[in-house]
Protein backbone atom coordinates (compact mmCIF):
# COMPACT_ATOMS: atom_id res chain seq x y z
CA UNK A 1 0.00 0.00 0.00
CA UNK A 2 1.55 3.18 -0.86
CA UNK A 3 0.72 6.50 0.99
CA UNK A 4 -0.22 9.64 -1.62
CA UNK A 5 0.67 13.23 -0.61
CA UNK A 6 -3.17 13.43 0.96
CA UNK A 7 -2.44 10.57 3.26
CA UNK A 8 0.02 12.02 4.57
CA UNK A 9 -1.48 15.75 5.19
CA UNK A 10 -4.27 13.92 6.45
CA UNK A 11 -2.39 12.15 8.61
CA UNK A 12 -0.34 15.08 10.28
CA UNK A 13 -2.98 16.84 10.55
CA UNK A 14 -4.60 14.72 13.06
CA UNK A 15 -1.19 14.24 14.38
CA UNK A 16 -1.19 17.96 15.46
CA UNK A 17 -4.65 18.55 15.81
CA UNK A 18 -4.67 15.77 18.45
CA UNK A 19 -2.16 17.31 20.57
CA UNK A 20 -3.63 21.25 19.93
CA UNK A 21 -6.55 19.72 21.46
CA UNK A 22 -5.06 17.31 24.11
CA UNK A 23 -7.10 17.43 27.53
CA UNK A 24 -3.65 18.41 28.94
CA UNK A 25 -3.68 22.07 27.46
CA UNK A 26 -6.27 22.43 30.61
CA UNK A 27 -6.54 21.50 33.80
CA UNK A 28 -7.93 18.35 34.63
CA UNK A 29 -11.71 18.52 35.58
CA UNK A 30 -12.84 21.52 33.92
CA UNK A 31 -15.82 23.05 33.37
CA UNK A 32 -17.19 26.82 31.91
CA UNK A 33 -17.99 29.28 34.94
CA UNK A 34 -20.89 30.93 33.59
CA UNK A 35 -20.26 34.56 35.42
CA UNK A 36 -16.79 34.92 34.31
CA UNK A 37 -15.96 38.32 34.84
CA UNK A 38 -11.68 38.24 34.24
CA UNK A 39 -10.33 36.97 31.12
CA UNK A 40 -10.06 33.56 32.54
CA UNK A 41 -13.04 32.06 34.72
CA UNK A 42 -11.97 32.92 37.83
CA UNK A 43 -13.17 36.88 38.75
CA UNK A 44 -11.53 39.80 39.16
CA UNK A 45 -10.10 40.10 42.58
CA UNK A 46 -10.50 36.72 43.15
CA UNK A 47 -7.41 34.74 44.94
CA UNK A 48 -6.95 32.38 42.78
CA UNK A 49 -3.40 30.14 43.86
CA UNK A 50 -0.91 29.97 46.73
CA UNK A 51 2.61 29.20 46.55
CA UNK A 52 5.09 28.72 49.42
CA UNK A 53 8.35 30.41 48.84
CA UNK A 54 10.96 28.67 50.90
CA UNK A 55 14.63 28.20 51.48
CA UNK A 56 14.34 24.59 52.16
CA UNK A 57 11.82 23.00 49.40
CA UNK A 58 12.84 19.38 50.55
CA UNK A 59 12.17 19.66 54.31
CA UNK A 60 8.59 21.61 53.25
CA UNK A 61 7.83 18.91 50.94
CA UNK A 62 7.98 16.51 53.58
CA UNK A 63 6.36 18.04 56.08
CA UNK A 64 2.95 19.20 54.09
CA UNK A 65 3.07 15.47 53.01
CA UNK A 66 2.93 14.06 56.16
CA UNK A 67 1.04 16.94 57.85
CA UNK A 68 -1.36 17.45 54.95
CA UNK A 69 -1.22 14.66 52.76
CA UNK A 70 -0.27 16.61 49.23
CA UNK A 71 1.17 14.30 46.92
CA UNK A 72 3.75 16.27 44.47
CA UNK A 73 4.80 16.43 41.31
CA UNK A 74 7.79 17.88 40.35
CA UNK A 75 8.21 20.12 37.97
CA UNK A 76 9.99 23.49 36.81
CA UNK A 77 8.68 27.33 36.58
CA UNK A 78 10.50 30.22 34.99
CA UNK A 79 13.98 28.10 34.92
CA UNK A 80 13.55 26.61 38.66
CA UNK A 81 12.20 23.35 40.49
CA UNK A 82 9.06 23.63 41.13
CA UNK A 83 6.94 21.36 42.64
CA UNK A 84 2.99 21.31 42.29
CA UNK A 85 0.91 20.02 45.61
CA UNK A 86 -1.91 17.72 45.07
CA UNK A 87 -5.08 16.57 46.69
CA UNK A 88 -5.98 13.65 44.48
CA UNK A 89 -6.48 15.20 41.75
CA UNK A 90 -6.76 18.61 42.63
CA UNK A 91 -3.96 21.02 42.65
CA UNK A 92 -4.04 23.28 45.47
CA UNK A 93 -0.34 24.96 45.03
CA UNK A 94 3.26 25.12 44.73
CA UNK A 95 6.50 25.03 46.16
CA UNK A 96 9.75 27.10 44.80
CA UNK A 97 12.79 27.43 46.00
CA UNK A 98 14.98 30.46 46.83
CA UNK A 99 18.26 31.09 48.24
CA UNK A 100 18.67 32.74 51.59
CA UNK A 101 22.23 35.10 51.93
CA UNK A 102 23.54 34.16 55.95
CA UNK A 103 22.40 37.67 56.63
CA UNK A 104 18.85 37.50 55.31
CA UNK A 105 16.26 37.28 58.23
CA UNK A 106 13.32 34.38 57.72
CA UNK A 107 12.24 34.55 53.97
CA UNK A 108 9.96 31.54 53.51
CA UNK A 109 6.17 32.77 53.20
CA UNK A 110 2.93 31.46 51.94
CA UNK A 111 2.27 34.00 49.11
CA UNK A 112 -1.13 34.23 47.80
CA UNK A 113 -2.01 35.02 44.01
CA UNK A 114 -5.07 37.66 43.08
CA UNK A 115 -6.40 37.47 39.63
CA UNK A 116 -6.48 41.00 37.34
CA UNK A 117 -7.64 41.92 34.66
CA UNK A 118 -4.52 43.88 33.57
CA UNK A 119 -1.30 43.21 35.28
CA UNK A 120 0.79 45.70 34.26
CA UNK A 121 -1.67 48.50 35.29
CA UNK A 122 -2.40 46.25 38.41
CA UNK A 123 0.87 46.93 39.34
CA UNK A 124 1.06 50.39 38.76
CA UNK A 125 -1.64 50.80 41.35
CA UNK A 126 -0.04 48.79 43.76
CA UNK A 127 2.49 51.86 43.37
CA UNK A 128 0.14 54.16 43.35
CA UNK A 129 -1.46 52.93 46.63
CA UNK A 130 2.08 52.91 48.43
CA UNK A 131 3.19 49.49 47.49
CA UNK A 132 6.00 48.54 45.86
CA UNK A 133 6.57 46.12 42.73
CA UNK A 134 9.05 43.39 43.58
CA UNK A 135 9.00 41.27 40.73
CA UNK A 136 8.01 42.97 37.12
CA UNK A 137 5.02 40.57 35.80
CA UNK A 138 7.02 37.85 34.34
CA UNK A 139 5.61 35.53 31.53
CA UNK A 140 4.60 32.19 32.53
CA UNK A 141 4.79 30.70 29.08
CA UNK A 142 1.58 30.73 27.65
CA UNK A 143 -0.92 33.55 27.92
CA UNK A 144 -0.40 33.96 31.80
CA UNK A 145 1.60 36.97 33.31
CA UNK A 146 2.53 37.29 36.99
CA UNK A 147 3.61 39.63 39.69
CA UNK A 148 4.96 39.55 42.73
CA UNK A 149 3.93 43.25 44.51
CA UNK A 150 4.08 44.29 48.58
CA UNK A 151 1.41 46.44 49.50
CA UNK A 152 1.84 50.26 51.77
CA UNK A 153 2.51 47.84 54.94
CA UNK A 154 4.93 45.57 53.46
CA UNK A 155 2.36 42.68 52.69
CA UNK A 156 3.69 40.51 49.50
CA UNK A 157 1.22 39.30 47.70
CA UNK A 158 0.95 37.57 44.06
CA UNK A 159 -0.65 39.37 40.92
CA UNK A 160 -1.96 36.87 38.28
CA UNK A 161 -3.38 37.70 34.76
CA UNK A 162 -4.70 34.72 33.14
CA UNK A 163 -6.85 33.10 30.11
CA UNK A 164 -6.61 29.85 31.45
CA UNK A 165 -9.78 28.17 32.70
CA UNK A 166 -9.59 27.88 36.32
CA UNK A 167 -12.21 25.99 37.33
CA UNK A 168 -10.37 23.11 38.54
CA UNK A 169 -9.21 24.72 41.33
CA UNK A 170 -12.51 27.66 41.84
CA UNK A 171 -15.20 24.89 41.75
CA UNK A 172 -16.27 21.81 43.36
CA UNK A 173 -15.83 21.12 47.22
CA UNK A 174 -12.90 22.19 48.85
CA UNK A 175 -11.04 19.03 50.39
CA UNK A 176 -8.75 18.82 53.23
CA UNK A 177 -5.79 20.17 52.64
CA UNK A 178 -7.11 22.57 50.05
CA UNK A 179 -7.06 26.43 50.69
CA UNK A 180 -10.03 27.56 52.42
CA UNK A 181 -9.55 31.29 53.04
CA UNK A 182 -6.79 34.19 53.97
CA UNK A 183 -6.74 36.90 56.43
CA UNK A 184 -4.95 40.11 55.77
CA UNK A 185 -3.63 40.55 59.52
CA UNK A 186 -3.50 44.21 59.38
CA UNK A 187 -0.81 46.26 62.22
CA UNK A 188 -3.14 48.91 60.30
CA UNK A 189 -6.27 48.16 59.77
CA UNK A 190 -7.75 51.82 57.90
CA UNK A 191 -4.55 51.93 56.06
CA UNK A 192 -5.12 48.27 55.01
CA UNK A 193 -8.78 48.04 54.24
CA UNK A 194 -8.04 51.63 52.00
CA UNK A 195 -5.50 50.40 50.20
CA UNK A 196 -7.38 47.31 48.99
CA UNK A 197 -10.53 48.98 48.53
CA UNK A 198 -8.73 50.88 45.84
CA UNK A 199 -6.88 48.18 44.41
CA UNK A 200 -9.53 45.59 44.42
CA UNK A 201 -12.61 46.89 45.16
CA UNK A 202 -12.39 45.06 48.18
CA UNK A 203 -15.42 46.01 51.17
CA UNK A 204 -15.01 46.25 54.86
CA UNK A 205 -17.92 44.08 56.48
CA UNK A 206 -17.73 44.09 60.17
CA UNK A 207 -18.92 41.00 61.59
CA UNK A 208 -21.61 40.78 63.85
CA UNK A 209 -20.22 39.98 67.67
CA UNK A 210 -16.66 40.38 66.20
CA UNK A 211 -16.02 43.64 64.82
CA UNK A 212 -12.93 43.53 65.42
CA UNK A 213 -12.69 40.93 61.99
CA UNK A 214 -13.83 42.43 58.67
CA UNK A 215 -14.74 40.58 55.17
CA UNK A 216 -13.02 42.38 52.64
CA UNK A 217 -14.30 39.90 49.59
CA UNK A 218 -17.29 36.95 50.60
CA UNK A 219 -16.87 33.92 49.09
CA UNK A 220 -14.45 31.54 47.33
CA UNK A 221 -11.08 33.07 46.52
CA UNK A 222 -12.56 35.70 49.56
CA UNK A 223 -10.36 37.10 51.83
CA UNK A 224 -10.74 38.89 55.93
CA UNK A 225 -8.70 41.63 57.79
CA UNK A 226 -8.15 41.62 61.46
CA UNK A 227 -5.78 43.84 63.39
CA UNK A 228 -2.63 42.55 64.89
CA UNK A 229 -1.77 45.20 67.55
CA UNK A 230 0.96 43.94 70.15
CA UNK A 231 1.21 41.02 68.15
CA UNK A 232 4.85 40.04 67.02
CA UNK A 233 3.50 39.94 63.60
CA UNK A 234 4.30 42.16 60.64
CA UNK A 235 1.44 43.06 58.05
CA UNK A 236 0.96 39.95 56.40
CA UNK A 237 -1.54 37.52 54.37
CA UNK A 238 -2.01 34.19 56.21
CA UNK A 239 -3.60 31.53 53.89
CA UNK A 240 -6.02 28.80 55.42
CA UNK A 241 -6.24 25.18 54.71
CA UNK A 242 -9.10 23.16 55.25
CA UNK A 243 -8.22 20.27 57.49
CA UNK A 244 -10.53 17.48 59.37
CA UNK A 245 -8.85 18.19 62.88
CA UNK A 246 -7.12 20.93 63.45
CA UNK A 247 -6.19 19.73 67.10
CA UNK A 248 -4.59 16.86 65.90
CA UNK A 249 -2.56 18.12 63.31
CA UNK A 250 -0.53 20.95 65.77
CA UNK A 251 0.17 18.27 67.91
CA UNK A 252 1.85 16.41 65.49
CA UNK A 253 3.49 19.50 63.98
CA UNK A 254 6.82 19.63 65.93
CA UNK A 255 7.65 16.24 65.58
CA UNK A 256 7.51 16.65 62.02
CA UNK A 257 9.73 19.75 62.21
CA UNK A 258 7.27 22.89 62.40
CA UNK A 259 6.73 25.15 64.89
CA UNK A 260 2.99 25.97 66.82
CA UNK A 261 2.47 29.49 66.35
CA UNK A 262 -0.80 29.25 67.97
CA UNK A 263 -2.30 26.35 69.29
CA UNK A 264 -6.07 25.62 68.97
CA UNK A 265 -8.15 26.82 72.37
CA UNK A 266 -11.62 26.80 72.93
CA UNK A 267 -11.66 30.78 72.46
CA UNK A 268 -10.54 30.61 69.14
CA UNK A 269 -13.12 29.18 67.17
CA UNK A 270 -14.04 26.01 69.52
CA UNK A 271 -10.45 24.86 69.45
CA UNK A 272 -10.96 24.52 65.50
CA UNK A 273 -8.01 27.07 64.37
CA UNK A 274 -4.57 26.62 64.57
CA UNK A 275 -2.08 28.16 63.19
CA UNK A 276 1.69 26.39 62.26
CA UNK A 277 4.87 27.28 61.02
CA UNK A 278 6.89 24.82 58.16
CA UNK A 279 10.54 23.58 58.76
CA UNK A 280 11.58 26.66 56.60
CA UNK A 281 9.15 29.33 59.13
CA UNK A 282 6.47 29.53 56.62
CA UNK A 283 3.04 30.30 58.54
CA UNK A 284 0.09 28.43 57.73
CA UNK A 285 -3.71 28.67 59.12
CA UNK A 286 -4.95 24.90 59.61
CA UNK A 287 -8.87 25.33 60.08
CA UNK A 288 -11.49 22.96 60.35
CA UNK A 289 -14.55 23.55 57.82
CA UNK A 290 -17.66 21.84 57.80
CA UNK A 291 -20.33 24.07 56.07
CA UNK B 1 13.28 8.83 -1.03
CA UNK B 2 9.97 10.18 -1.06
CA UNK B 3 8.83 7.56 0.89
CA UNK B 4 12.30 8.51 2.78
CA UNK B 5 11.45 12.34 3.06
CA UNK B 6 7.60 11.65 4.33
CA UNK B 7 8.89 9.51 7.28
CA UNK B 8 11.03 12.34 8.30
CA UNK B 9 8.34 14.72 8.11
CA UNK B 10 6.14 12.99 10.02
CA UNK B 11 8.87 12.09 12.49
CA UNK B 12 9.46 15.37 12.79
CA UNK B 13 5.11 16.23 13.17
CA UNK B 14 5.17 13.97 16.02
CA UNK B 15 8.01 15.32 17.91
CA UNK B 16 6.33 18.76 17.35
CA UNK B 17 3.18 17.48 18.39
CA UNK B 18 4.76 16.20 21.51
CA UNK B 19 6.46 19.32 22.02
CA UNK B 20 2.95 20.75 21.71
CA UNK B 21 1.48 18.63 24.84
CA UNK B 22 4.01 18.78 27.03
CA UNK B 23 4.23 23.15 27.03
CA UNK B 24 0.39 22.89 27.78
CA UNK B 25 0.63 19.93 30.46
CA UNK B 26 3.20 22.23 32.17
CA UNK B 27 1.89 25.15 31.69
CA UNK B 28 -1.31 25.36 32.97
CA UNK B 29 -0.93 25.73 37.12
CA UNK B 30 1.66 27.18 39.38
CA UNK B 31 3.57 30.35 38.99
CA UNK B 32 7.05 29.77 40.32
CA UNK B 33 8.26 33.85 41.51
CA UNK B 34 11.28 32.97 43.30
CA UNK B 35 12.07 36.19 45.56
CA UNK B 36 13.53 36.33 49.13
CA UNK B 37 11.33 39.02 51.01
CA UNK B 38 11.57 38.65 55.12
CA UNK B 39 8.94 36.81 56.45
CA UNK B 40 6.52 38.41 58.60
CA UNK B 41 6.00 36.12 61.86
CA UNK B 42 8.13 37.04 64.68
CA UNK B 43 7.10 34.01 66.68
CA UNK B 44 3.84 32.73 68.10
CA UNK B 45 1.00 34.83 67.89
CA UNK B 46 1.39 35.92 71.42
CA UNK B 47 -1.45 38.91 70.98
CA UNK B 48 -4.98 39.74 71.79
CA UNK B 49 -7.46 36.83 71.22
CA UNK B 50 -7.28 35.87 67.29
CA UNK B 51 -10.50 36.49 65.91
CA UNK B 52 -9.45 35.13 62.20
CA UNK B 53 -10.91 32.78 60.22
CA UNK B 54 -12.93 31.72 56.83
CA UNK B 55 -16.61 33.09 56.80
CA UNK B 56 -18.28 32.54 53.89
Amino acid sequence: MTFGRTSWAVVLALILSAALGSGCAKNPETTPAADSEGPGTGEIGQFVWHELVTDDPAASRQFYRELLGWEFERTSRLGKPYSLARVGDRYVGGIVGVDRRPSDENISQWVSYMLVADIERATRAVEQGGGRVLVEPVGLGTDSRAALVIDSQGAPFGLLQTPEDLSQMLEGTIPNGGFLWRDYLAEDVETALSFYANFAGFGREQQRGNPDHYVMREGRGGAGLLPIENAPVESNWLPYVRVEDAADLASRTRDLGGEVLLAPSPEVRNGELAIVADPSGAALALVEWTQ
Amino acid sequence: MKRYMNKRVLALTVLIALALVTLGCTATVGVGVSYGYPGRWGGGWGGPVYVGGPIW
